[in-house]
């Protein structure tokens, strides 16, 4: 109960705390992480608590401010859990799965709803609805796909905590990622060779321009919490402190682009190499022209997507940010914006020189001589 | 949790009160000799104000150099800053702050890289993309916002603005012709069922909006906005996903569409089982080259605070059911839906369309 209340007091006061220091400065005159070392975050890492999923199968006794429960864990066995009132209670009652912690005093608490298995549901939807749409075929580029992902969450990120550079990481994620998913949709062949050729250079003119300006723009990303949060445990629980913010927001930027220019490399590639197959005798430099002119009308058609997938994603944010931001002069010149703004046009910069470099790869490896 | 209400009440009053400070710019005169206090170095700065109501004043500042060299904003004579300006009711400067760089020429730079590059490419065509673009940027910034910071349902707000800028892409794109309305059908049918879908998962996994742990302004901007309640909390998440995959989904109908007419145009008997099948593997060709788009873009918002639990070293299953991550799985796996639900929705609208017997 005193942990409980001690949370709730924590949270309380970073919530004041917030307004005092007012949104997204980045110059400050106290110390914003000076209140991490009693983050709500550190006290599970501290706690060597295990957890586990159950079925509440029913309510025992409800006394005062705490409520005891059984609970069926997965591997069958029934426990009694204690559940305590909040603000933000969890409220239960037969077949609710929750998440529990057992500490070392033997003590069942449930912290948390489960929130895995209907998130597996939603899971084997999606894979049921490919699978009528697209068929068996669909599901093997998906999977790819997901590999790519998935390699850059368990193998990408455990590195550059271990001192190797975020940036070249990314770039060897970032090939990694195309050569799966082009190769998982087009197999071996020439058209695979290109899209991933212009890919590859796109994503390094991306690479060069958020290096040219994060340092003009002084950007470090330490207006944001994470950021803030990911300086501050890494430097003072870890062997590793972690020291190079703005290579890890240029790898996000990266990241973010790879989709949409891969996918415009793509279509590019498969359009010349249709030309080619049905002009077999087709000049490199037509060839080029006629590519850069088809590619022209697909990167004006997708230019909306970018925007419209950060402008989602970051919904919540640039709410909360427009609300507390009353002028132009503040919002021009904050970081996050810049960043928000700088990730959209660059990545949207990144699928439309993919056009020509992709043209250019392709001209020159569909056809052999120029003649 | 009423008492939690009332205080969220008392802090909106605070908040505004705090919130009335003017940013300005300011030019960088000279520095004083530093002071040495325990892990911070303070600055004496005076400025020179040159923009906005209190222009030409020159005023003196603390800047606080800490230990941390990355929260700092380090000046030197001749440099441009952002200051905020505190004021009294009266008007007149009451404290000031450095706020931090100077970034908006900076930005507006990259903008016209940004336009210059697509001139280059698309040639004439970079005016429909320009066009496009501003009229995406707008309808979000001076329609969508302004609706949800006036208490507006999300849902209702992002679904209106969606089909909006729907509607203008489309007939930017296709013109008024059966392909438009085949295709705007077909966009509708697949976001209602996407937002059907979303509403019972976002509910069943009990979503309480308290799941932004990594950002503290969050919550309490959000909070501030008066009449919000938990429904409108798990509203804007369904809502930032009808937004974040419109772009996508918009290519994909239009693709379907445009391929599925072409083939009615070159066949005119084509029957409607025909027309069905090369509709759904046009759709099936694009598909995960498309999803890769979304997938990626939202892989990359999360794995700053991904990171965050790795050094932690987080239990997965914590991790797995905390409300930031289950967000981000809810939003990524129901725009993957959506995405692929508009596929056939829509060439089963397109094929009723242009086939009518």
């Amino acid at each position: 109960m005193k942990k409980k209340l001690f949370l709730i007091f924590i949270l309380l006061i970073t919530y004041y705390l917030s307004l005092i220091t007012a949104v997204n400065a980045d110059s400050w005159s106290e110390r914003p992480d000076y209140d991490f070392y009693a983050h709500p975050l550190l006290e599970i890492s501290k706690s060597n608590d295990k957890f586990t999923i159950g079925k509440v199968t029913d309510i025992v006794e409800k006394q005062g401010q705490k409520e005891t429960l059984n609970v069926q864990l997965l591997n069958g066995k029934i426990v009694k859990a204690e559940t305590y009132k909040s603000d933000f209670p969890i409220i239960t009652k037969k077949g609710t799965m929750v998440l529990l912690t057992q500490n070392t005093s033997e003590k069942t608490v449930v912290v948390d709803y489960d929130r895995s298995f209907y998130l597996l549901i939603l899971a084997a939807l999606f894979i049921f609805i490919v699978l009528i749409v697209g068929g068996i075929k669909k599901l093997t580029g998906l999977v790819a796909l997901g590999a790519g992902i998935i390699f850059v969450i368990f193998v990408f990120l455990p590195l550059f905590l271990r001192g190797w550079s975020p940036l070249f990481l990314t770039v060897i994620s970032v090939i990694l990622i195309t050569v799966s998913i082009i190769t998982g949709i087009n197999g071996l062949n020439k058209k695979t060779a290109s899209a991933i050729a212009g890919t590859i250079l796109s994503s390094i003119f991306v690479m060069i321009l958020g290096l040219i300006f994060y340092p003009l723009a002084h950007i470090n990303g330490f207006s944001l919490e994470p950021v803030q949060m990911l300086n501050y445990f890494s430097k003072n629980y870890t062997s590793f402190p972690f020291e190079k913010f703005s290579e890890l927001l240029i790898s996000i930027l990266l990241i973010g682009a790879t989709g949409i220019i891969i996918d415009v490399a793509i279509c590019v590639s498969s359009i010349m190499e249709e030309m080619v197959s049905k002009n077999s005798r087709i000049a490199r430099r037509q060839l080029l022209m006629l590519g850069l002119k088809a590619g022209r009308e697909i990167a004006a058609t997708v230019s909306n997507t970018l925007i419209l997938a950060y402008f989602g994603c970051e919904l919540i944010v640039i709410l909360a940010t427009t609300i507390s931001i009353k002028s132009l002069v503040q919002l021009f010149n904050n970081e996050w914006f810049f960043i928000v703004v700088f990730q959209m046009l660059a990545g949207s910069i990144g699928f439309f020189v993919a056009v020509p470099l992709t043209a250019l790869a392709a001209s020159f490896l569909m056809v052999k001589k120029s003649n | 949790m009423k008492n939690f209400i009332l205080f969220l009440f008392i802090e909106l009053l605070f908040c505004q009160y705090l919130f009335a400070d003017v940013f300005s710019k300011a030019k960088v005169l000279k520095i004083g000799s530093p002071e040495r206090e325990k892990n911070v170095i303070i600055e004496n700065v005076s400025l020179e104000i040159i923009s906005g109501k209190h222009k030409n004043k020159i005023v003196d500042v603390k800047n606080y150099l800490w230990d941390e060299k990355n929260y700092n904003t380090y000046v030197k004579p001749g440099d441009t800053i952002v200051i905020r300006i505190g004021e009294t009711i009266d008007g007149k400067i009451d404290s000031v702050s450095i706020k931090g760089y100077q970034r908006d020429k900076i930005l507006f730079l990259f903008l016209l890289v940004f336009l210059i590059v697509v001139f280059v490419v698309c040639g004439k065509k970079g005016l429909i993309v320009v066009a496009s673009i501003t009229t995406t940027i707008s309808l979000y910034m001076f329609l969508l916002l302004p609706m949800l910071k006036n208490g507006y349902p999300p849902i209702i707000a992002c679904g209106f603005v969606a089909m909006l800028i729907a509607l203008v892409m489309l007939l930017l794109i296709l013109g008024f012709s059966k392909k438009f309305i085949a295709s705007i059908l077909g966009l509708s049918i697949g976001m209602l069922f996407s937002v059907l879908l979303s509403v019972i998962f976002v509910n069943l996994t009990k979503i309480s909006g308290l799941f932004m742990d990594g950002s503290r302004m969050l919550l309490t901007a959000t909070r501030s906005i008066t009449g919000w309640t938990l429904s409108n909390f798990r509203g804007i998440i369904i809502g930032s996903v009808i937004i974040a995959s419109l772009g996508v989904t918009l290519d994909i109908v239009v693709d379907i569409v445009v391929g599925m007419s072409a083939l009615h145009h070159a066949k005119k008997d084509i029957t409607k089982k025909e027309l069905i099948a090369s509709g759904l593997k046009i759709g099936g060709d694009v598909l995960s080259g498309m999803l890769g788009r979304l997938l990626l873009v939202f892989t990359a918002g999360s794995i700053i605070m991904l990171t965050v639990y790795t050094v932690l070293k987080i239990p997965v299953l914590r991790v797995i059911n905390w409300e930031f991550f289950a967000v981000v799985i809810l939003e990524v796996l129901i725009g993957s839906i959506t995405f692929v639900i508009i596929i056939p929705a829509t060439v089963f609208v397109s094929s009723l369309i242009f086939i009518n017997k």
